[in-house]
């Protein structure tokens, strides 16, 4: 026999579908011979359908439009422009200095402040020990 | 392999056409579940929006550990608990009578407020039901509209969230329980 007590979830679970095959015909031998909890399975169910008659709405008929036009200046994103200036310091310096890359000596610098940046691509910059060298 | 995945790939790769089919594909149900998380349609297409631009810069870097649904609900999941964390005060709790006096968008005031007969009336009924929604705390509203509305499984909704299924279950429960107290006037009168 069945505990009417902390009944609530089981009902639950069992409109969900998410009870095991042997849990649900237990529970619903339960529902056949216990008004109570019959009753609450009906006001629960009752619910959930009223929920439905939320109507689903439709995207803005621009919705590509606008999402396009934001997804347009993301081509060349701060990080590229960065990227890009550092690259030229670098080759300047290269040329002025003639520095040489050593293999297996760098500094590894944390830039975490650049948050705005894509996960994963600028959370590390390889730097190479060319200040030594020119000091 | 699944669909959204091999869309996905191509994305990395610049596509622009499969990002817009993967848009076309989830705009409306994602959509859908914002607008009922925060009962803004504005607010609702900003974020939608923003979830895609986001998965548009993670397509690069995107593996496909958990179903790509999953994963996008949990980014839609995210950037709705930071929009409203940022701008609303906490979500209300019903199980605190004392919000429910004080809180405007509460449904018992909307009740209140309301003539029974009209409240029968379609759009007011949308907002009681929005406004139940609303009111229910941050994590049984999404495991509660991610079932309801996206027919998201407990152990799904367990992976968006971030939480047990066991959690799960009893969010779902706390939050039909809620929304009973909250909408039962409704629904003995419908």
């Amino acid at each position: 026999m069945m505990d009417c007590q902390n009944m609530g979830s089981k009902l639950s679970a069992l409109m969900d579908h998410e009870l095991s095959i042997e849990e649900e015909v237990k529970l619903r031998e339960h529902l056949e011979k216990c008004q109570k909890c019959m009753l609450e399975f009906e006001e629960m169910r009752a619910v959930w359908n009223l929920m439905g008659q939320i109507p689903a709405i439709e995207p803005s008929a621009d919705f590509w439009d606008t999402l396009h036009t934001k997804l347009v200046p993301q081509k060349e994103s701060p990080f590229t422009r960065l990227n890009k200036v550092a690259q030229s310091i670098w080759d300047t310096l290269k040329d002025l200095f003639g520095v040489r890359l050593k293999p297996g000596k760098a500094h590894t610098f944390s830039l975490d402040v650049f948050n705005d940046f894509p996960p994963e691509s600028f959370g590390r910059v390889l730097y190479p020990m060319f200040l030594d060298k020119v000091k | 392999m699944d669909s959204d995945v091999i869309l996905m790939k191509r994305i990395a790769h610049g596509d622009l056409l499969a990002f817009r089919r993967l848009v076309e594909r989830h705009q409306k149900g994602l959509l859908n579940f914002i607008y009922r998380y925060t009962g803004d349609r504005l607010l609702a297409e900003d974020i939608t929006q923003e979830v895609f631009l986001r998965v548009h810069k993670s397509a690069p870097y995107y593996k496909p550990k958990a179903k790509f649904s999953t994963w996008l609900f949990k980014i839609a999941t995210n950037l709705c608990l930071n929009e409203l964390r940022s701008k609303d005060p906490p979500a209300i709790s019903l199980t605190d009578p004392n919000h429910s006096e004080t809180n405007p968008l509460t449904p018992s005031h909307l009740l209140e407020k309301s003539n029974p007969g009209s409240i029968l009336e379609s759009r007011e009924l949308s907002m009681a039901i929005l406004d139940a929604i609303g009111a229910l705390p941050e994590k049984q509203r999404v495991a509660f509209l991610l079932h309801r509305y996206e027919d998201k499984s407990y152990k799904q909704i367990s992976e968006i969230i971030g939480s047990t299924v066991s959690a799960v279950e009893s969010l779902v429960f706390r939050a039909k329980q809620n929304l009973r107290k909250a909408l039962n006037e409704i629904w003995r009168t419908k």
